[in-house]
């Protein structure tokens, strides 16, 4: 099997395994009682070695397994982490990630590493007083694997990348966002001139475009750890504290996010978390008594598609019952009891995202905390995403969160409503469809109409925007868009649907930023300025 | 006969030359997954006749995902693909109900030679 169209996954893979060996080893010296990050080393180790060996790369299996050696018997409780140990195993990463770039330039020379391999080899706590390097000054470890000449500078790793403060590139981003609006101008322009020499030109300065936006905002991405990392404490530290018992189970936290959807999201992420643990675990005993394991497992799992990054939220726990929140939501007048007689139960579970609703019975110190499910909810709506809750009674609740990818330029469906054009981000739209007249039903006092197999509310747009009937749209057909509410389908009546653009959307400042059902505005190609829809607060 | 295979391994390397070796073994990889959890999420939408599973996967006991796998796709022949602690972790997995085991470093001649012998 011709093994060379893998060369370069491996190079990028063992060079991932080597960084968080590395931070790893420095972490275990701060906490050598850390059996998992002991674990996780070894795990490294070993799956290097086992990609070398795949690869045939014998000198790099040899390293990583002495290694994975050295730190089964730590693991084995032999001996802990001495500080001399972990140079050596730092060492060994060094010489591995020489090796690795060796491999990368097709460099054949191999670097002599019988002394690491020695140390390696011999190591014992009792040896820990014999130093790495005997004699002379350590000479190949400094060195690439070939020797260089005495002029040459070492290495050219070191440049490929660097820092950059964040408001430059919000900077970028937001020249990028205005020469896509400008770009909108200068085709709207040349389409009226008829300028037929403009448009080959033209063509490219688009393509150019998305190939500027999308680095851009490759340049913008962070794993979803950086915000992570404080969760599996969060969430052990909160039920030891109310006396439960709990698991955290994270899969997803390599998968890059944009920084501003990172940073919007953090916290809405803790709160639900906080949630899982105060409303949806049961206590061990209580637990038992329901035939459950007694540890209460949460999870949280990160997945992006091309467009769209989704992360879901879910625990074993007592999950809520739709028509105790309905009585709780009528007892605080949130609802009406007729309103509570009309509610599914997916829109009964929406009722925690109400303000003023909580479930708990009592304002505990841990999720009565002034944020609460509806701050969630506002804030994975300024992202333009979408929340679902999912929950069995006695079973557990599960949490949906989705965002398009990127927060400030999106693809829009543009639609007129009287005096305003508005625009509805595309991933909450599923379709948009012209009802007759006779398609529509009123039923208690709702306009609905069939759509596949469900019922479908409609509503008007223009009664959400507080603006007149439109005259005469009784007899016409009506353009309706049908979007994501939640984890229901809501369809809105408009005046007209003009179709698809790419827009830059800025975010409202005050007095604006208080309008109700819109989440930001951009500019449209004739300089007119057009609000973004919020279709669940418009719902 | 066209069979199906998902591949559950957290590395990239690996589960793309695994892949290779599956599909010239007549496989058709429906599925990857780099965790137990989308593991579990593909099994929603498609249930593969074979399943390539890493036992040490770094969200989850590949034991439990083991199980979970077998519970909840009974039809699907379960190899394990891995070398930490071989022998018990390989006993305990082949009792739980998998159905082989391929050592990892492997030759494609291996991976060929254990999906011979399951014996389809």
């Amino acid at each position: 099997m011709d093994m060379s169209p893998y060369r370069d996954l491996f190079i990028s893979e063992a060079r991932k395994h080597l960084s968080t060996f590395s931070e790893l080893i420095v972490q275990l010296e701060d906490s050598p009682d850390d059996s998992a990050a002991l674990d996780e080393l070894f795990r490294h180790a070993h799956s290097l070695k086992g990609m070398a060996a795949t690869m045939s790369y014998e000198q790099v299996v040899g390293i990583a397994h002495l290694m994975e050696d050295q730190l089964g018997r730590v693991r084995k409780g032999d001996y802990g982490l001495p500080p001399a140990l972990a140079d050596i195993l730092l060492e060994g990463v060094d010489a591995l990630s020489r090796m690795v770039s060796a491999i990368e330039s097709g460099s054949d020379s191999h670097e002599d590493s019988s002394r690491l391999m020695e140390q390696l080899e011999a190591f014992s706590p009792q040896s820990e007083a014999l130093p790495l390097f005997q004699g002379d000054l350590p000479e190949a470890p400094l060195l690439e694997s070939a020797p260089l000449g005495p002029r040459q500078f070492q290495g050219k790793d070191s440049f490929q990348s660097i820092r950059i403060k964040t408001e430059v590139l919000d900077h970028l981003v937001n020249i990028t966002g205005e020469l896509i609006t400008n770009r909108h101008f200068l085709a709207e322009a040349i389409r009226q001139a008829d300028a037929a020499e403009c448009r080959q030109p033209l063509q490219q300065i688009t393509t150019l475009l998305h190939g500027l936006r999308d680095e851009v905002f490759k340049a913008r991405m962070l794993p979803f750890t950086v915000i992570a990392e404080r969760f599996p404490r969060l969430i052990r530290d909160l039920a030891r504290q109310l006396g439960k018992e709990s698991h955290f189970h994270l899969s997803g936290k390599e998968i890059e996010l944009d920084r501003g959807i990172l940073e919007e999201i953090a916290e809405p992420i803790v709160h639900i978390l906080r949630n899982a643990v105060d409303h949806g675990l049961e206590t061990a005993d209580e637990r038992r008594a329901a035939g459950k394991p007694r540890n209460g497992l949460i999870t949280l799992a990160v997945i992006r598609d091309k467009e769209h990054v989704e992360i879901i939220i879910t625990d074993d726990g007592c999950g809520m019952d739709p028509e105790q929140l309905k009585l709780k939501a009528v007892e605080k007048g949130v609802i009406s009891p007729e309103q509570a007689a009309r509610m599914s139960p997916h829109e009964a579970l929406n009722l925690i995202c109400t303000p003023g609703f909580s479930t708990a019975t009592a304002v505990s110190d841990i999720s009565g905390r002034g944020v609460g499910m509806d701050a969630v909810r506002e804030a994975v709506h300024t992202l333009s995403g979408t929340l679902a809750i999912q929950s069995q009674p006695g079973q557990g609740s599960r949490f949906v969160l989705r965002f398009p990818l990127t927060i400030s330029i999106i693809n829009a469906l543009i639609v007129r409503c009287g005096p305003f054009d508005m625009a509805f981000p595309l991933n909450v739209v599923t379709r948009t469809m012209e009802l007759k007249s006779s398609d529509i039903r009123e039923e208690s006092g709702c306009l609905t109409f069939r759509y596949e197999e469900d019922t479908l509310q409609l509503r008007s747009l223009r009664q959400a925007l507080h603006l007149p009937p439109l005259a005469g749209a009784e007899a016409a057909l009506q353009p309706v868009i049908i979007c994501h509410v939640g984890t229901t389908l809501l369809a809105f009546s408009v005046d007209r649907i003009f179709g698809q653009q790419e827009i830059f959307i800025r975010p409202l400042r005050a007095p604006l930023s208080h309008l109700q059902g819109v989440s930001g505005a951009t500019v449209t190609s004739d300089g007119r300025v057009l609000f973004v829809a919020d279709a669940a607060a418009l719902a | 006969m066209n069979r199906t295979a998902m591949i559950v391994d957290d590395s990239l390397f690996m589960r793309k030359i695994l892949c290779a070796i599956l599909t010239e073994n007549g496989y058709t990889v429906i599925a990857e997954a780099a965790s137990g959890i989308e593991a579990m999420k593909n099994l929603h939408s498609s249930h593969p006749d074979l399943i390539l599973l890493d036992i040490i996967l770094p969200d989850s006991s590949g034991l439990d995902l083991l199980t979970s796998l077998i519970t909840t796709c009974p039809a699907s022949k379960v190899v394990i693909c891995s070398a930490i602690g071989q022998e018990q972790v390989t006993k305990k997995a082949l009792e739980l109900g998998a159905m082989a085991f391929i050592q990892k470093p492997f030759t494609p001649e291996t991976v060929t030679d254990v999906l011979k012998s399951l014996g389809d």
